[in-house]
C-alpha cells in the first residue's frame, strides 16, 4: 500500500513528462481501438456478406455439390429435411434451387447462376428483399414470370425494370431450356460480384424452366441466431441428416478464402499493435531510465530502510501500470467517444467503392468492437509496460546501496 | 547465555577503488565489540574510515575481509534480501542530510518501516504520534512533506524514524553536521534521553564534538584503524 502511495505520488513529481507518457499510451490505445474496431468492422461486413449472400452460416446440400454444383447433385426429400430443420432452436432455414445459365437482353447476354426461392421463406435467411432499389420484391405468384436481379447486371445488359430479360438454362434432363422473364425488381447488394451474376426467381418457376423435380432442392441455407455456436450446430445437423444424402458445410468450410483473409486481418492486428506498443514500450523505458535515474539517491536510502530488491521493482512496475492506467483509460474516453460517432455516421469510403464492392464490403464501414480482442490488446500494453520497466526496475533494485546514497 | 555484545567486529577490511581504479584499504583489520545499551560514537579525520565502517555494520556495504555479527547474525551470510529484512527488524539509520522520502508527509516517512513491518495502522499511529511528541515536533506538521519542513524538523523527523519501529540499534552517520547548534544539540539530547529510558543502542560516526561530548564510548579511527577507544564515566 505505501509503495502505491509512493508510486502514485511519484508520477505527479514532475507532472509534463507524466502528461507526455499519458498522452503516448492515450494516443496508442486510441489508435489501437479505432483501427482494430476499423479492420474488425471491415471482416464483419466481409463475413457477413459472404454468409447472407452466399448461403447462410450453413449450408445444407446434394453429396458433392460444393465440389461440382451440378443440377442434379441435389437434395431429394426436401420436406423430410425441412422437418428436420424445424426440430432445430435457434435458426432459420430456406431451401434453394440453383441453375447456371445465361441471360439476355436484347442487346448483351451474361452467364449469371438463377437461384429458384420461396420468396416469403427467402425473407428469414436473406437481405436481398431489403435492398431493392427498384421495383419490388418476389411475389408469392409463380405464374407471373418475373425475376429480380442486381444493378449491376441490368446496366451490364443494358435493361431497365419492367423488361423482358431471357433465362437459358441446361435443365436436368441435359437440355437447353429457356424462357422469358419480366424484370420485376433490382437491388443492390455489398457485392457487386454478387449482383452481377446472380438472378432470383420464384421456386415454381424455376422448377418449370429446369425440370427441377417437386420436393427437391440444391441447397438449404442456414442462419443461425446470435448464440448458437456454428460448430456444435453443424455437428448436431451432420447426426441428424446422416441417412440423408447430404453434406453440411459451414461458411469457414465454403469460404477458404474468406477465413484466410480474416486470419490476415487479425494477423495485421497483431503486427500493428505489436509495432504500436513497442514504441509505448521505449518511450517508457526512456522515461523509466530517467526516473531512476533522478531517484538513484532516494531508492538507496529506501534500500537502507528495509525496503526489499523485490520491492524497489514492485515500486517502478506500479509507476508504470498506473502511467498505462491512465493513459488506457484516457485512450479509452476517447476512443469511446469517436467509435460513437463512427457507428452513428459510419466511414464512407465511396471513392473506394467499386474495390470495396468486389470484396463484399459496402462503402460505409461501421466499427465492430470485439470485446476479447480488445481485452488482449490491453492486456499486451501492461506486458509491454511490464517489459519495458523491467531493464530499469532491476537495475534499480540492484543499485549498491552505498554509491546509491552518495549519488547527488 | 545471551550475547554480551550486539556489534561484533573481527578483522575488518574494506578495500575499495577510487575513481582511477587505485585500491584504498578504508579499514585495516579493524576488530572490536558494542554491547547493548551504549552510546558510543565512532570520531577520526575525514578518510578515517567512520562511515565505511558504520556502512558495514548496517549492512549496507560488504566487507572485503573479516566477519561482523549484529544481533546475532553473521552479515556475510545473508543474501541482499535478507540484509534489507535484517535491516528492517533490527536496525534505524540517521544520515547527515535527512533522506526522507519527498513524496510522502511527515508521519508517512516516520512509519515507513512499520508499514513494512506489516504493523497494524492504529498502532502505527500511535507509535508515530508518541515519538513525535517526544521529539517536539508539532501535530500540525505531521502532514507536511519534507519541503515544506525546517532542517531541524527534518532531521527530527529522520530519527523519529529510525526510533519508532524500535531497532536493537541505531546508526548515526554525522546526524548533526547539517544542523545549527543550538537544533543539533537539542537533538542529541533528545538521543540520549532515548538511549537512557530505552536502552537502544546508539552508534555514532561523527567529527562533531557536542557528540563526542556526549558519547559514554568513543572509538577514534585512524587510516582505517583504531587510534584510541576510551570510555567516559
Amino acid at each position: 500500500m505505501i509503495l502505491a502511495k509512493i508510486a502514485w505520488r511519484s508520477i505527479w513529481r514532475n507532472p509534463r513528462r507524466s502528461w507526455v507518457l499519458i498522452s503516448a499510451v492515450a494516443i496508442g490505445v486510441f489508435t489501437f481501438v479505432g483501427v482494430v474496431a476499423y479492420i474488425d468492422g471491415l471482416s464483419v461486413q466481409l463475413i457477413r456478406t459472404a454468409i447472407e449472400l452466399r448461403g447462410g452460416h450453413i449450408q445444407i446440400s446434394g453429396t458433392g455439390y460444393f465440389e461440382n454444383p451440378a443440377l442434379r447433385t441435389r437434395i431429394t426429400g426436401m420436406t423430410e429435411v425441412a422437418q428436420i430443420l424445424d426440430n432445430f432452436d435457434g435458426l432459420r432455414f430456406a431451401a434453394q434451387q440453383r441453375a447456371s445459365g445465361m441471360i439476355s437482353s436484347a442487346e448483351q447476354s451474361a452467364g449469371i447462376t438463377v437461384v429458384g426461392v420461396d420468396p416469403a421463406q427467402e425473407e428469414y435467411v436473406s437481405p436481398i428483399p431489403t435492398l431493392m432499389v427498384e421495383g419490388e420484391w418476389l411475389s408469392g405468384d409463380a405464374e407471373a414470370g418475373e425475376v429480380i436481379m442486381g444493378t449491376a447486371l441490368a446496366e451490364r445488359l443494358g435493361v431497365l425494370l419492367g423488361e423482358r430479360v431471357v433465362l437459358m438454362v441446361s435443365d436436368l434432363a441435359g437440355d437447353v431450356s429457356a424462357g422469358a422473364y419480366r424484370i420485376r425488381g433490382l437491388f443492390t447488394s455489398n457485392s457487386t460480384e454478387y449482383d452481377k451474376r446472380h438472378v432470383l426467381m420464384h421456386e415454381s418457376a424455376m422448377d418449370a424452366l429446369t425440370g427441377f423435380p417437386p420436393n427437391a432442392a440444391s441447397t438449404f441455407a442456414i442462419i443461425l441466431d446470435a448464440d448458437q455456436d456454428i460448430r456444435q450446430v453443424s455437428a448436431a445437423l451432420r447426426g441428424a441428416l446422416s441417412e440423408k444424402n447430404v453434406e453440411v458445410l459451414t461458411w469457414l468450410d465454403r469460404s477458404p478464402m474468406l477465413v484466410m483473409m480474416d486470419e490476415m486481418m487479425n494477423l495485421t492486428n497483431v503486427i500493428l499493435v505489436v509495432i504500436l506498443f513497442t514504441a509505448i514500450g521505449f518511450t517508457l523505458i526512456n522515461s523509466f531510465i530517467m526516473v531512476i535515474f533522478e531517484r538513484i539517491r532516494e531508492i538507496g536510502i529506501m534500500a537502507a530502510g528495509g525496503v526489499r530488491p523485490g520491492q524497489v521493482r514492485l515500486l517502478l512496475f506500479l509507476e508504470a501500470s498506473f502511467v498505462v492506467l491512465l493513459g488506457a483509460g484516457v485512450g479509452i474516453v476517447l476512443s469511446a467517444g469517436v467509435l460513437g460517432w463512427w457507428s452513428a455516421v459510419g466511414l464512407d469510403l465511396s471513392a473506394f467503392a467499386e474495390g470495396l464492392s468486389r470484396f463484399g464490403a459496402g462503402t460505409v464501414i461501421r466499427p465492430y468492437v470485439n470485446i476479447g480482442r480488445m481485452a488482449s490488446g490491453f492486456a499486451l500494453i501492461f506486458v509491454m509496460a511490464f517489459l519495458a520497466v523491467l531493464y530499469p526496475a532491476i537495475k534499480a533494485s540492484r543499485f549498491k546501496i552505498v554509491d546509491a546514497m552518495n549519488h547527488a | 547465555m545471551p550475547d554480551p555484545f550486539l556489534v561484533e567486529a573481527e578483522g575488518l577490511v574494506k578495500v575499495y577503488r577510487d575513481r582511477s581504479h587505485v585500491p584504498v584499504r578504508a579499514l585495516d583489520g579493524i576488530s572490536f565489540a558494542v554491547a547493548p545499551g551504549e552510546f558510543t560514537a565512532i570520531a577520526g579525520p575525514s578518510g578515517s574510515g567512520k562511515t565505511t565502517l558504520l556502512n558495514l555494520i548496517g549492512s549496507l556495504d560488504s566487507a572485503t575481509a573479516g566477519t561482523i555479527v549484529v544481533a546475532g547474525q553473521d552479515l556475510s551470510l545473508l543474501s541482499r534480501r535478507a540484509r534489507a529484512e535484517f535491516r528492517l527488524r533490527n536496525l534505524g539509520f540517521i544520515f547527515q542530510s535527512h533522506n526522507l522520502i519527498p513524496v510522502l508527509s511527515a508521519a508517512e516517512n516516520a512509519e515507513f518501516s512499520l508499514l513494512l513491518q506489516g504493523m497494524p495502522a492504529r498502532e502505527r499511529r500511535r507509535r508515530v504520534l508518541a515519538e513525535f511528541k517526544d521529539l517536539g515536533i508539532e501535530e500540525e506538521l505531521t502532514r507536511r512533506r519534507p519541503a515544506k519542513l525546517s532542517g531541524g524538523q527534518q532531521q527530527r523527523v529522520a530519527v523519529a524514524r529510525a526510533l519508532v519501529s524500535r531497532p536493537k540499534l541505531i546508526l548515526a552517520d554525522e546526524p548533526t553536521a547539517s544542523l545549527d547548534s543550538k537544533t543539533g544539540a537539542r537533538l542529541l539530547d533528545k538521543m540520549r534521553d532515548l538511549n537512557m529510558r530505552t536502552r537502544i543502542t546508539f552508534l555514532f560516526s561523527t567529527h562533531d564534538p557536542m557528540v563526542i561530548d556526549r558519547a559514554r564510548r568513543l572509538v577514534t579511527l585512524r587510516d582505517g584503524q583504531i587510534a584510541s577507544d576510551e570510555t567516559h564515566a
